[in-house]
């Protein structure tokens, strides 16, 4: 009888959906993996985690992993998580979603769920282009760069989601890329028990969109390329963490400070409002 | 025993307060009050009014002309005074008596121009004084007094120099000059104010109104008076936002999001101002209310906290409805129970923010790409409003899906003296609808059953599965199969023919007047007690008349064809197209062959849906536009 070794993740993936739906070499199973070790290390209740997800290729994870999840429209994870959020705050709400659905079409919720501190971890895998609708310019294409929709260039410089949401008030602001996956993990960890709004930017390879484009001739020179380019810096401020193609992607934890989350702003307001008579 | 009474004013000056006084102490009387307020989308200055019809029944609609106009300054006079009736009077500032029309540069060209044009002095200036001459002429009762000087004595009585603090005043004391001449006990005046304001400057208001009472004893009025009658049961004063607010409570509200939009914001302001309303008087209130970044987030936060479980709601009016679009099509593809209620203004665009219309029908019957089930219902007065906020989470969870409840601005921006016991919160039955209780093996969110209803279970509950706005199969996996999205598609579309069979007519439609007619009038929301009483009024002239009234329209009341084919339709909606009678085209194949329709953004009178009704039923006109005021 063949003997087949189960994965030691397995109990969070749906494997009947599997084989999944993403290109050979793309960066987002990295971040999936990095999640689901998170998760099984810190032993969180499986049942206590709810995965939303708008549109894009990084918007189909929670379909693959076994946790309650909503795929939701274009860029509007946030607001429906927070919506799940606000009616049971005993679960741990996570977004995940590309740069093109939290930093663009969903670039006001991301703005005011960090100035909110709302108790939602986001993870936003950015790999440079809008994928699933076919490798369009995004917000965070490198001005350096070439995409289907900006053959000379992107119009206009890249937004560096790090300092938009650290200006709009989040708590936990961090940088990863595919290249450091156990940093990716324990920076999750944290994330976890962070209270408050935890933001985790993931760098990450599109071989087939942006990387045949920008001649990255296999996904092992665009993973090069984000290698070298990410730089690990510690204890620097956000507005010093570099966004550039060419010289340097700062990686790191920008932020992590201790205020009061969105949900405990809104007891305290109960309280307050507990002294008013009718 | 019927009363129309106006009063105007500078929009922020108080004008809204002193209506309230007004009205909560001809409730004290013994009478019933339906008022209308029309607003521009201003904050301060610009001219607004307030409408109120006095009567000893309850009502629910007003009429065009006045019987008494109540102002202090000169632009009320200017507004409002071509509307007075024969018999009626008008109270006025005689300190403003030669202002003159050109001199107010907040009244619009056009309406100065009609209003020269109809004292037959078309090009020529025009002084109070002169409207005053003008109104003398055809009978109509006007009486004076010098705001300047009441101020002066109100100053000297309360031992005041500074004037300012006294002449905020000046409301109280012209509503107080007219419930001095229709007779209203001063100590229901006072009691009224209590009310309004608490025991706060009660002394100095007290003194007010004395002076009113006192000044107004030396005027000739032989007009209607106001005898104290007894009240029998608790009357309340309630406005349209306050109602659907205390609907959705009794009707188990938990979740509120909603992005400030007028005339939509009242109802989240008084559900924010209202914290501690509790069904287990535990301090706590029951609903979280969120204010949210835009439309868009508010309608998904609705959607994500229903998805746990909660019965959310949001409010909008036209442009943030038009925003919700695709939120609005989520739940209808992911089966969301979800109610949005919709402050019909005037549009398109920004259009009139703070006006009436009846226009967003077809949007909310078929708005939005792709086709989905949904429920679209409207009220057309406050106790309607009530039970239809409550019950709108009924159909929302029994068939889950999108339930849009369509408010008028007319009839949400209008108060209404009523019997406290037509709001009943007993008559409030909660039904959640199928729900998948405990862990159940291999459980479907979207299981195909023969209704099209799956057993519903919540985000973080044992059931574990998740759900995607894209095709999907029973699990909720997406899938484009083309076998699976037919079933899927039909199992959607078939929870409306479920509504369909299972939602009583009575919730419907409802038939007043005549069934034999061979004419029949149809209609809806704001149009309602204007009809109706239209066709009361031509029945005792001898008309019979019938008048279908709807509140349904998706899904459809096909049922209501066995009472119109065959008849000569007569439609009469707040707006261009005749939207209702698009639908009973597109439906169930019977076509108005008469409209009356307003797009003025202004309130439907009963005098003005009688006069079009005549137009139609006697003149045989096809077509009548209204464009009144009131």
């Amino acid at each position: 009888m063949e003997e087949t070794l189960a994965h030691p993740l397995e109990k969070y993936l749906r494997t009947e959906k599997l084989p999944h739906m993403w290109c050979p070499g793309c960066g987002i199973g990295t971040v999936v993996q990095a999640f689901l070790r998170a998760v099984d290390e810190l032993k969180i209740e499986q049942d206590k985690v709810v995965a939303v997800s708008g549109i894009g290729c990084t918007g189909r994870i929670p379909q693959y992993i076994k946790f309650d999840g909503a795929h939701v429209l274009h860029g509007r994870a946030i607001p429906v998580a927070l919506g799940i959020k606000l009616a049971r705050p005993d679960l741990k709400v996570v977004v995940f979603g590309g740069d093109g659905d939290l930093a663009s079409i969903g670039g006001n919720h991301l703005m005011h769920a960090a100035r909110r501190n709302a108790d939602l971890i986001v993870i936003m895998v950015n790999n440079f282009i809008y994928g699933l609708t076919g490798g369009q310019v995004a917000p965070t294409t490198p001005k350096e760069a070439t995409t289907y929709t900006s053959p000379y260039g992107p119009d206009s410089k890249p937004l560096d989601a790090v300092k938009l949401v650290s200006a709009a008030g989040g708590t936990f602001v961090a940088r990863w890329s595919t290249a450091y996956p156990v940093l990716l993990k324990e920076s999750i960890k944290r994330a976890f028990s962070h209270r408050g709004f935890s933001f985790i930017e993931v760098i990450s390879q599109c071989p087939e969109l942006f990387g045949r484009i920008n001649n990255f001739k296999s996904t092992y020179e665009i993973y090069q390329k984000i290698k070298k380019v990410g730089t690990i810096r510690r204890g620097i401020s956000p507005y010093d963490a570099k966004y550039d193609w060419n010289s340097e992607i700062s990686l790191g934890e920008f932020v992590n400070f201790e205020a009061p989350s969105y949900y405990d702003q809104l007891r305290e307001i109960i309280e307050k409002a507990k002294g008013v008579k009718e | 025993m019927d009363l129309i009474w106006t009063t105007g004013g500078p929009q922020g000056s108080g004008i809204d307060t002193a209506a309230h006084i007004f009205t909560r102490a001809v409730a004290k009387a013994g009478y019933y009050v339906y008022g209308g307020r029309e607003y521009f989308s201003n904050i301060k200055g610009r001219h607004s009014y307030l409408t109120m019809r006095i009567s000893d029944t309850p009502v629910y609609s007003i009429t065009e002309k006045k019987d008494m106009l109540v102002s202090y300054d000169a632009e009320t006079v200017f507004s409002h005074f071509l509307d007075i009736a024969g018999s009626g009077a008008l109270i006025y500032n005689t300190d403003e008596s030669d202002f003159k029309l050109s001199s107010i540069p907040s009244m619009v060209s056009p309406l100065k121009v009609r209003i020269a044009d109809s004292l037959g002095k078309a090009g020529s200036d025009i002084t109070v004084k002169a409207v005053v001459e003008y109104l003398n002429s055809k009978g109509i009762t006007t009486l004076g007094y010098s705001a300047n000087d009441a101020v002066r004595e109100l100053g000297r009585r309360l031992n005041e120099s500074q004037l300012g603090k006294v002449r905020i005043m000046i409301n109280t004391m012209a509503i107080s000059l007219s419930t001095s001449i229709l007779k209203i006990d001063k100590e229901l005046v006072l009691e009224a104010i209590k009310d309004t304001f608490g025991t706060k400057s009660l002394a100095e208001n007290q003194q007010a109104v004395n002076l009113s009472y006192e000044i107004s004893s030396k005027w000739a009025w032989h007009g209607v008076t106001l005898n104290h009658m007894p009240v029998n049961g608790h009357r309340i004063l309630i406005d349209g936002p306050m109602a659907v607010a205390l609907g959705k409570l009794a009707g188990g509200l938990t979740f509120q999001s909603y992005y400030p939009i007028s005339p939509a914001t009242d109802e989240s302001v008084y559900l924010e101002g209202h914290p501690t309303f509790s069904r287990n008087h535990s301090g706590e209130g029951n609903v979280v209310v969120v204010q949210t970044e835009d439309e868009i987030s508010a309608i998904a936060m609705a959607n994500g906290a229903s998805l746990t479980g909660a019965r959310s709601s949001t409010a909008t009016s036209g442009p943030g409805f038009d925003l919700m679009t695709e939120g609005i099509g989520y739940a209808g593809m992911t089966e969301i129970p979800i109610v949005i209620t919709d402050y019909m203004r005037g549009g398109p665009s920004t259009g009139l923010p703070t006006r009436n219309a009846q226009a967003d029908l077809l949007q909310a019957v078929y708005g939005g790409h792709g086709e989905f089930p949904r429920i679209v219902f409207s009220s057309g007065d406050h106790i309607e409003a009530f039970y239809d906020a409550a019950n709108a989470f009924n159909y929302a969870e029994r068939y889950q899906m999108p339930v849009i409840h369509l408010v008028d601005k007319s009839i949400m921006s209008s108060y209404a003296i009523i019997d406290e016991t037509l709001i009943d919160t007993e008559k409030c039955k909660i039904n959640r609808g199928k729900i998948a209780v405990g862990k159940q093996d291999g459980y479907k969110r979207f299981q195909l059953t023969e209704d099209g209803v799956s057993p519903r279970s919540f985000l973080g509950s044992p059931n574990r599965f998740w759900l995607t706005g894209d095709e999907h199969d029973e699990r909720g996996h997406i899938l484009d199969d083309s076998v699976m999205r037919t079933e899927m598609y039909v199992k959607r579309m078939k929870k409306m023919e479920l509504a369909e069979r299972e939602i009583p007519e009575s919730e419907k439609y409802l038939a007043y007047g005549s069934s034999s007619s061979r004419k029949i009038i149809v209609g809806w929301g704001s149009t309602k007690w204007p009809i109706i009483e239209s066709i009361n009024r031509l029945q005792k002239e001898g008309n019979e008349i019938g008048f279908i009234y709807f509140k349904m329209f998706s899904p459809f009341p096909k049922g209501v064809k066995r009472l119109l084919e065959g008849k000569e339709i007569i439609d009469i909606e707040s707006n261009y197209l005749g939207q209702l009678g698009i639908l009973l085209g597109n439906e169930i194949s019977v076509n108005p062959s008469y409209h009356a329709l307003k797009v003025n953004g202004r309130m439907v009178s009963a005098s003005e849906v009688y006069t079009a009704i005549k137009l139609m039923v006697e003149n045989g006109e096809k077509k009548v536009i209204m464009n009144g005021t009131a």
